[in-house]
């Protein structure tokens, strides 16, 4: 008897067939791999974008990151309209603020040295609001500074309170009556004056800035002053003379959260 | 034999060994603006005194009254720093009221300075 006879087409076919296994095998294993790798890269990617030492991307709007720098007189020397002792006198610098409730302080706005001398351009509280002069660094103390601003928005009768662009607070608040020529006047100022207030129409606690309102009538110059109230009730709304009236129990919280050289802006 | 002279100055100042004598200087940290309720005290900013021949005399007014007087000996102190000293408001009017410092060296140069606060008022005086 003889072997079997080897079938060559069948050996042959079921070599192919294995072939093409392990091509589809080897496929499918190549497209695993490159699937992996671009996940990694991916991943390598997004650890690319994320910032090292665990710094944050800023989140705070920087239009309410403000810093004031302000000082006092230590001369009572001439606020001049252009930095030269020969320019036009805008007034002098004060001691006291006009109701003598504090020092005066002065915003510095720039700077230019002139020769040997450094000027400073600083913000004039006085009537027009919104006036500048130069003055000569030296004629100024010591430079203190603000990180907390105060933003009043008119329209909607509310106050907002920034710290390094951060709201920190906010709270209704009444201002001035625009049908009695009493608006309280837009612009940026700083707050001049803090103290504790003895009239209740003022509430317990009172903040003076360096905004002058449209309302003649009162004595010193009608500053715009933040204040509590004896008339909550009014609250939000339009009762004033152009101060910013707010709740007792809102001053007093503001009280610790604020002080002299806030920066307001009344919007 | 030829006398021995003593090279050692004793002078800080104001002689080919050492640099020229320069007047007093005050230097004081950023005052508080704040007013100070009546009948509270007032707490001065950190003070300093320097005088590089040596400081006599350290006076402090608060208007007319002489609230601090300091005296030093012989050579005196090149510095001297005043740290919380403060002034009682009692009987004070509210306003403003002025604090003079006055230093002066040992060889008779006197420097002032005057620093200001403000004693609060009751009623603020604002449109309302």
């Amino acid at each position: 008897m003889g072997k079997a006879p080897v079938v060559e087409g069948a050996s042959t076919d079921a070599a192919a067939g294995r072939a093409r296994e392990r091509a589809a095998l080897a496929l499918v294993a190549a497209m695993v791999a490159l699937l992996a790798a671009l996940l990694g890269a991916g991943v390598a990617a997004a650890k690319l974008h994320r910032p090292p030492y665990g710094i944050k991307p800023p989140t705070r709007p920087k239009q309410f990151d403000v810093v004031t720098h302000f000082a006092t007189a230590n001369v009572s020397r001439p606020i001049y309209r252009r930095p030269s002792t020969r320019a036009r006198v805008l007034r002098r610098l004060a001691f006291y603020t006009p109701d003598g409730e504090a020092l005066q302080t002065y915003r510095f706005i720039t700077s230019r040295r002139i020769g040997r001398t450094l000027w400073e351009r600083i913000d004039v509280p006085m009537r027009p609001n919104g006036q500048t002069g130069w003055v000569k660094r030296a004629w100024l103390g010591p430079v203190r500074t603000s990180h907390t601003l105060i933003v009043v928005r008119r329209a909607l009768e509310e106050l907002f309170v920034y710290r390094a662009g951060r709201l920190i607070f906010t709270a209704p608040v009444g201002v001035g009556n625009v049908a009695n020529r009493w608006s309280t006047p837009p612009g940026r100022y700083w707050i001049a004056e803090a103290f504790a207030s003895t009239d209740p129409f003022y509430g317990p606690w009172a903040f003076g800035t360096t905004d002058y309102a449209n309302d003649t009538e009162f004595p010193d110059g009608s500053i715009v002053g933040i204040h509590g109230t004896d008339a909550p009730w009014l609250i939000p709304g339009d009762p004033s003379h152009g101060c910013v009236r707010l709740k007792d129990q809102d001053i007093l919280k503001l009280k610790n959260l604020v002080g002299i050289g806030t920066a307001v802006w009344i919007q | 034999m030829a006398a021995a002279h003593s090279h050692v100055s004793t002078r800080r100042c104001g002689n080919k060994y050492t640099p020229a004598c320069t007047k007093p200087r005050i230097i004081n940290r950023a005052l508080s603006a704040k007013c100070v309720s009546a009948g509270s005290k007032y707490k001065l900013p950190k003070i300093t005194f320097t005088s590089n021949s040596g400081i006599r005399r350290i006076q402090i007014r608060e208007g007319a009254r002489t609230i601090k007087l300091i005296r030093f000996k012989g050579q005196g102190r090149t510095q001297y720093t005043i740290k919380r000293l403060q002034v009682a408001t009692l009987g004070l009017v509210a306003g403003g009221h002025p604090i003079i410092l006055r230093v002066t060296d040992i060889r008779g140069r006197s420097v002032s300075k005057t620093l200001r606060f403000s004693v609060c008022k009751a009623t603020p005086v604002f449109t309302g």
